[in-house]
């Protein structure tokens, strides 16, 4: 088991290496960092000084290597882009943001994609699973900005036009800290609620397949014989096994999640990572974009491998070696 | 003789399906004395596993079930779901056909067993209810049965695996064991001792047992009574001997002669029954064995009902022609000894 992690660590280095020099190089040659400084008059010297901090006139591999050597050791860099700050600490800040969101949306997620895939498979054909089956349609083929803008619309606009209020924020992110307990509640409801009924439509798709298929199985049919109540046969031989499948979804959505969701975050305003990565792009600012690109893949990946372990525990038939 | 333990009354069981009504099961009555062993066999889609499935009240929401089924006195079909579950796998107990998927790959042999005895016996404590798993599992002829309760089904063989089903089947002293196609999915090798091991298990709870199978030549010296099912219906019923050497019906006189025998004569062939089952939506008009049967005439376009051949109506046979046919070919009935 402790072998296998370690293999399986080190077999990811290659392709975050392989990745990361991808993203480095399109990411250097997409456009002239520079280019905004030719409308300002910054003068010959200057611009010679930046050319020479940021080493970009060195070939596109040598930069790559500088820049990673560097990385590994916590150091990315000055963002450009955010008046010099050190990329590190702005990466850290806004994966703290996002995490305010897609701890809470997983957590939501799983219970009710759950739920409902349980349900909607269990009374397949039934008013229920039809109504669950147009839900996931739905939330599969709209964009996600439909969402989150009709949710602005409903709780911005329309709530107050009715009752005179705004129960939530619909643009902006409030701390504890900065407004109190109540804002901030206010502030995270509506993002978290999008984030939620996108994922959830998908989820609770692959939770209805995953169930219906136990369900069929013959193991199940041996609990109802023993005399087991429904409820057990269901819960324990049913779920249990039609999570197997489900944790590898899981863990690979709550790595993307913790990634930052780039339509959620610029709809609501939110200073997450995924605002930070468009912004980076936009801004051709080479070491925040390449930031949150080695933020981002280190956890999906991290993710990935929990997902093959959590696989081995749910599942005996699986030994690593 | 004793009253009986399982009484079934035209029996039907139909599901509605997109492609039609498939008429699983059409009629049949039978039933099944303490401690006796009945012997039902029939080709695939016969209907076997549908009636079983009836007695277990298993079947899909889909099935439309009709007759009575009265078990010990009580009326089966009209229980609630709730006294019903107090039967399952206590008063009647189930072995499937394939061992390999009928046990959950995530508990353990123990958790399931244990599972098993609890459910009936919430009293039991957990440990008591696995030293009687462990000797259960030992019943069944499994070694170290006490370390074994710790494996997980995939560290099973095969055969193990159906002797685990086997001795979940009897953990709880049945009444009544319906065991369907037990073998089928085993090694050639291993089936024989599996039978064994299920004629021990019945004879240590004193269940009788319902033995499915489309193998006329696994029955003998297991079952006092074979029933014989085709397309549905009940063709043929009677003690073992009568059905192996004094068979009244085409089909059954078919099954028989396609047992492979060690003590034939090498040189005769085995004589499967040319033809295919009929099918369940569309069954064909009057007798449903006459496309296949060699003795078919006109008369046949008639469905023929179930003749009684002696008093006791214990050798009953579903043939017009059932007192005419002539004695059994001796290299078929002569095969079996
Ligand atoms: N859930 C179902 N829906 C529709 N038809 C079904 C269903 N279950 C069984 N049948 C049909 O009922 C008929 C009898 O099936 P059954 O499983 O009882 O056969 P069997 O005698 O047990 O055969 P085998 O030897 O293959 O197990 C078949 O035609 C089968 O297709
Ligand atoms: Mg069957």
């Amino acid at each position: 088991m402790f072998a296998y992690v370690v293999r399986r660590i080190l077999s990811t280095i290659p392709l975050l290496l392989v990745g990361t020099f991808i993203v480095f190089t399109l990411t250097a040659i997409s456009g002239d960092p520079l280019s905004r400084l030719a409308t300002a008059d910054v003068g010959e010297e200057a611009y010679e000084r930046i050319i020479e901090l940021y080493g970009l006139d060195q070939p596109i591999p040598i930069r790559y290597v500088n820049w990673m050597s560097s990385a590994i050791q916590g150091d990315m860099g000055p963002a450009p882009s955010q008046g010099s700050q050190p990329t590190f600490n702005i990466v850290m800040d806004r994966a703290g943001n996002t995490a305010r969101l897609a701890i809470p949306a997983f957590f939501f997620i799983a219970i009710t994609a759950i739920t409902l895939g349980v349900y909607s498979a269990v009374k397949q054909y039934s008013k229920l699973d039809y109504f669950v089956t147009g839900f996931s349609f739905l939330g599969i083929s709209l964009p996600t900005f439909v969402f989150g803008l009709l949710l602005q619309v409903i709780f911005g606009l329309w709530f107050f036009d009715w009752f005179g209020v705004r129960p939530f924020y619909v643009l902006g992110m409030r701390t504890v800290a900065s407004h109190g307990w109540l804002d901030m509640v206010r502030s995270h409801v509506l993002p978290i609620v999008t984030l939620w009924l996108v994922i959830t439509a998908s989820e609770s798709r692959f939770q209805r397949a995953a169930m219906l298929e136990v369900i069929n199985s013959d193991y199940i049919r041996t609990a109802r014989a023993k005399g087991l109540p429904r409820r057990k046969v269901i819960l324990k031989h049913g779920l249990r096994n039609a999570l197997i499948p489900l944790v590898t979804i899981w863990a690979i959505d709550l790595g993307l999640l913790l990634g930052g969701s780039v339509v959620t975050e610029t709809i609501f305003a939110w200073p997450g990572l995924g605002r930070l990565l468009l912004d980076g792009i936009f801004q051709q600012d080479l070491n925040l974009t390449m930031g949150v690109i080695m933020v981002v893949s280190l956890l999906v990946v991290a993710f990935n491998l929990l997902a093959d372990l959590l696989y081995g525990v749910l599942d005996p038939r699986i030994r690593y070696e | 003789m004793s009253s009986p333990l399982l009484s079934v009354r035209d029996l039907s069981v139909a599901f509605h399906t997109d492609d039609g009504v498939v008429n699983a099961v059409n009629d049949i009555s039978f039933e099944v004395h303490p401690g006796e062993t009945l012997a039902v066999v029939g080709e695939s889609g016969s209907g076997k596993s549908v009636s079983a499935m009836a007695l277990m009240r298993l079947l899909p929401s889909s099935a439309r079930i009709q007759g009575t089924i009265e078990f010990d006195g009580r009326d089966l079909l009209g229980l609630s779901p709730r006294d019903m579950r107090r039967l399952q796998g206590n008063e009647i107990a189930m072995i499937f056909q394939d061992p390999m998927t009928a046990l959950n790959p995530v508990f353990t042999v123990g958790n399931q067993l244990v599972e098993a005895i609890r459910i009936h016996n919430p009293k039991v404590s957990k440990r008591a209810a696995r030293e009687r798993a462990a000797s259960m599992l030992a019943l069944v002829g499994i070694p170290d049965a006490d370390e074994r309760l710790d494996n997980y089904p995939h560290e099973f063989s095969g055969g193990m695996r159906q002797r685990a089903m086997i001795a979940m089947g009897i953990s709880n002293e049945p009444k009544l064991l319906i065991a369907d196609e037990p073998t089928t999915a085993l090694d050639v090798t291993i089936q024989a001792q599996v039978i064994e091991v299920i004629k021990r298990a019945q004879e240590a709870t004193g269940a009788a047992m319902i033995l499915i199978t489309h193998d006329l030549g696994l029955v003998a010296g297991v079952a006092e009574r074979v029933q014989v099912m085709y397309g549905g219906r009940l063709f043929e019923t009677g003690p073992t001997e009568t059905i192996y050497y004094r068979s009244r019906n085409p089909y059954t006189r078919g099954l028989i002669s396609s047992i492979p025998s060690a003590t034939a004569r090498t040189e005769r062939r085995l004589a499967p029954i040319p033809g295919a089952p009929p099918s369940a939506i569309n069954p064909p008009k009057g007798c449903v064995f006459r496309p296949r049967c060699q003795h078919a005439t006109d008369e046949c376009f008639t469905e023929p009902g179930l003749r009684r051949l002696d008093e006791a109506a214990l050798h009953q046979s579903r043939c017009h022609y059932a007192e005419q046919l002539g004695e059994m070919d001796t290299a078929a009935s002569g095969s079996r000894t």
